[in-house]
């Protein structure tokens, strides 16, 4: 099925006109172009996948910047055109942006910088929901997959919306499955820091293949769906700066309200099935009883009030291990109880404050 | 339509997935009604499942009927959020769950909102109604500058505190100084400072302007209206490296009107409007039932009135009979407001006689004019300052903002960026003619491929171009009243700005040179 799958892969960290470079991108190009072509992962034949990114060689001066917003139009060009001419050619399209992005707020979308912006050329950007659309409706693919790991925030003026096509209509049909996140909610940041790898990163696409290799699946499958309500649910991304370390002349260490720590999920259809893997086996969780509770029986409840854990008389700390969702552990004794989420790949504490008096 | 739309009630009555069946006995269980209300009815709730899939979504409060089980509630005010879980035993009374008031951060030092201090309080309830300034009668415009430190970040003993209003003037339409509110405020700069000035000013439009360290000047519009009171709250933003670039965040400030020249940090109908307008500047929909209540029955507060305006506007399905009520509401209580005009042409273009010459206060406000005047140009004339400002933008949100350069730059890097800071929209211009061009062409049917190659300017150039030296109207592009009013819409400037861009394109750049 993915040998009619394709990429277009954005990736511009080197920007004469706003210094300093971006380095996320750079790192964060190479880790999902990896997945995307990995058996394991997206499976998209390598050939299939059309990178579009800064040059190794560094440029600085601003006319001779690449790329450009021809070049990402000519090769998005290409695609629909085959559209027009083959008709439905593909099964799924990836679209991958990270670089310097802004909220527009006259279409309420978001643009990357191409590599030749500046402040006074501001006309140089794409609009990725835009590029996504006009390529959802146009008949090439079956599934769209837009993500952007890029700032949604306004600040300098944008007069025109580069749209080089046209406006974009939705048919309204629900024939076209679509899949689009964004690092950002409206008027947020992104961010790149320093990750345990010793490189930078995008927080967002960090976030985003830890979600896709395995901890945003249910049932042993990542679908649009699961995938977004991992993000929606997990702290993901606030995990992932408490983790990391600012980088640069960034001294927000996730406190300033302005970095995103929850992305935006536009669209999350269901039927997109992007991988399929062995169920992930159980996170494992550390409870801390209360006072006064020893010898006493527990047992442990999911979502939907069935006993998942059956009751026994557990040690402080109580070690167990349990798939994603939300549970409950209950005292009958004391008639306390903890709620508690597993998410996120992340093992999970209990703390004792945690017990309160249960309905 | 994404799915961080709002469904079209706002008051969700979410019904469980299954029938409830216990898994684990097999036996039928009850449904549990869960009520859930916030302190605030512009908090956005959202109750998820274990599924971490989401059952139901309110504004202000939400109303449930569950299987038993363990749900997530997730609040949101403004940028911030707070999640809680909630136990829905088997066989459970109905379960109400009320969620504290958010504290949320706001420019205006309301109570129960983070980045505010008591004395900061004090400050903007004792300076409110003192007039600093007299430069009219009848209306007022209050400015209530400051700064705020977190608890845990004492400023350094070597700085020393900047004057919150240095650079913030209150200017004319034509660009004269009424008030320098670095100079001529009330201040106190010893802890975290503050400056207020009340200036008392003619009903009108003015200009809030901020001067920054490189000159250029940040500015947008405040609307002074008969008998009542503008006030605008403003923190401070680093517009730049260095400490002197740390100035008034007008782009983020709060704005609120009041009748008697009051201000009461604890008043609930501040704190609805300035969660209003966190709501548009962040994109929410938080126009609850109770908002909607308020526009139906009574508007106290007119900019609640103007924010909640607009999001009815982001209803899939506007509510247009209440808008057209708070339209008609706001008219009477605070006399022609160029967002209050902005807001009835969401009803009908041609709703309003109002020329608007002065851009409006909000971001969304002008791009309902804009749109308008692809079909009434006369809305915005052609070297209005609305006219003049509308391709220097900022793209803040929700305030409508331009930049200016100073006629006389000092530096080189001033000028060169006065020089071409109209390009960008023209640039545009000719990248949209090439697209309708290449989509005529495209296109079968009259005007189409096979057709004779229209002018640059069609049926319009003629009229635009009626000028005493009949000019040779160049042969490419067309640019018909249709392809005029999609460049309107797409550009989003005012039609007369489009216009006069064709004219210059047509003409040329040797006419331009030899003037």
């Amino acid at each position: 099925m993915a040998q009619n799958d394709w990429a277009v892969v954005i990736g511009i960290w080197a920007y004469p006109g706003f210094p300093p470079n971006l380095n996320g991108p750079k790192n964060d190009v190479g880790s999902f172009v990896q997945w995307l072509t990995s058996p394991k992962g997206g499976a998209v034949p390598t050939e299939n996948v059309i990178k579009i990114i800064s040059p190794s060689r560094r440029i600085t001066d601003i006319f001779r910047a690449k790329p450009t917003t021809d070049l990402i139009d000519d090769e998005v060009r290409k695609l629909q055109d085959r559209a027009r001419r083959e008709g439905a050619f593909g099964r799924r399209l990836y679209l991958y942006f990270a670089g310097h992005g802004i909220a527009l707020t006259q279409g309420r979308e978001t643009a990357v910088f191409t590599a030749n912006a500046d402040r006074l050329a501001v006309g140089a950007h794409v609009i990725g929901e835009y590029i996504a659309d006009w390529l959802a409706f146009g008949g090439g693919f079956q599934e769209v997959v837009l993500f952007m790991d890029c700032c949604r925030q306004a600040g300098v003026a944008v007069p025109a919306p580069h749209k080089l096509w046209g406006e974009v209509n939705d048919p309204g049909s629900d024939k076209v499955k679509r899949l689009y996140i964004l690092a950002a909610k409206w008027s947020r940041l992104a961010n790149e820091r320093k990750m345990a790898d010793g490189k930078v990163h995008g927080v967002f696409t960090t976030a985003l293949l830890q979600g896709l290799q395995r901890d945003a699946q249910k049932d042993g499958q990542v679908t649009g769906e699961s995938l977004g309500n991992w993000f929606r649910n997990s702290h993901i991304m606030e995990q992932i700066i408490k983790e990391s370390q600012a980088v640069g002349d960034d001294a927000n260490d996730g406190i300033d309200p302005d970095i995103a720590i929850e992305p935006d999920v536009l669209y999350s259809d269901p039927r997109i099935v992007l991988t399929t893997n062995d169920p992930v086996p159980g996170l494992p969780v550390t409870i801390h009883m209360p006072a006064g509770s020893g010898g006493m029986e527990a047992y442990i409840t999911n979502s939907n009030n069935t006993e998942v854990v059956p009751r026994s008389v557990p040690p402080n700390p109580w070690q167990v291990s349990l798939p994603s969702g939300f549970f409950a552990a209950h005292l009958d004794g004391q008639k306390l109880q903890a709620i508690f989420q597993v998410a996120g790949g992340v093992p999970v504490e209990v703390p004792e404050q945690l017990w309160i008096p249960a309905l | 339509m994404p799915e961080n739309a709002i469904p079209e009630k706002h008051e969700v009555k979410a019904q469980a997935a299954e029938e409830g069946q216990s898994a684990s006995t097999g036996e039928p269980t009850g449904r549990v009604h869960l009520s859930i209300r916030a302190a605030d009815s512009a908090t956005e709730i959202f109750l998820i499942n274990g599924e971490f899939s989401r059952v139901a979504r309110g504004v202000g409060r939400l109303e449930a009927e569950l299987k038993p089980g363990i749900y997530k509630i997730k609040s949101r005010a403004g940028s911030q959020t707070r999640e809680e879980f909630i136990s829905l035993p088997t066989g459970s009374a109905p379960v109400v769950k009320e969620l504290p008031p958010f504290q949320f951060i706001a420019a205006v030092p309301l109570a129960d909102t983070t980045k505010t201090h008591e004395y900061q309080m004090v400050a903007a309830t004792s300076q409110c109604s003192k007039v600093r300034h007299q430069a009219g009668h009848g209306s007022w415009i209050y400015v209530f500058a400051r700064d705020w430190t977190p608890p845990d970040q004492p400023r350094k003993a070597s700085s020393a505190p900047l004057h919150p209003a240095r650079g913030l003037t209150l200017r004319t339409l034509d660009d004269r100084v009424i008030a320098d509110f670095g100079i001529d405020s009330e201040s106190d700069l010893t802890a975290d400072p503050w400056a207020a000035s009340n200036v008392e000013v003619d009903p009108g439009i003015y200009v809030l302007s901020l001067e920054m360290r490189t000159e250029e000047r940040l500015q947008q519009t405040v609307v002074a209206c008969p008998g009542w009171q503008t006030q605008v709250f403003l923190l401070q933003q680093a517009y730049g490296d260095t400490l002197e670039d740390r100035r008034a965040d007008i782009g983020r400030g709060s704005v609120l009107m009041s009748r008697d020249e009051r201000f009461d940090p604890t008043r609930p109908d501040y704190r609805l409007a300035e969660m209003a307008r966190l709501g548009l500047s962040n994109q929410r929909k938080v126009a609850s039932d109770e908002i909607r209540q308020m526009l139906a029955e009574k508007i106290e507060r007119p900019m609640l009135g103007i924010y909640a305006g607009h999001l009815l506007l982001l209803d899939e399905n506007p509510p247009l009979d209440l808008l057209r009520h708070v339209v008609e509401t706001l008219r009477g209580l605070i006399g022609a407001h160029p967002d209050v005009e902005a807001l009835s042409l969401a009803l009908d273009s041609r709703e309003t006689t109002y020329v608007f010459a002065a851009p409006p206060m909000l971001r969304r406000s002008w791009s309902l004019v804009v749109k308008a005047t692809a079909t009434r140009p006369e809305l915005v004339p052609l070297d209005s300052l609305a006219s003049r400002s509308a391709d220097r933008l900022s793209d803040a949100d929700p305030w409508l903002q331009w930049l200016t350069m100073p006629d006389q730059p000092s530096t080189r890097k001033g000028r060169k960026k006065a020089a071409v800071a109209t390009n960008h929209v023209e640039v545009a211009l000719e990248e949209q003619l090439q697209v309708l061009q290449q989509q005529r062409d495209a296109s079968p049917g009259p005007g189409g491929s096979g057709a004779a190659p229209r002018g640059v300017l069609g049926d319009i150039g003629a009229s635009v171009l009626s000028a005493p030296e009949e000019k040779p109207v160049p042969s490419g592009v067309p640019a018909d009243e249709d392809t005029v009013q999609k460049l309107t819409e797409r550009l989003g400037v005012p039609r007369a700005n489009v216009e006069a861009m064709l004219t210059k394109l047509a003409r040329g750049p040797e006419a331009e040179e030899s003037k």
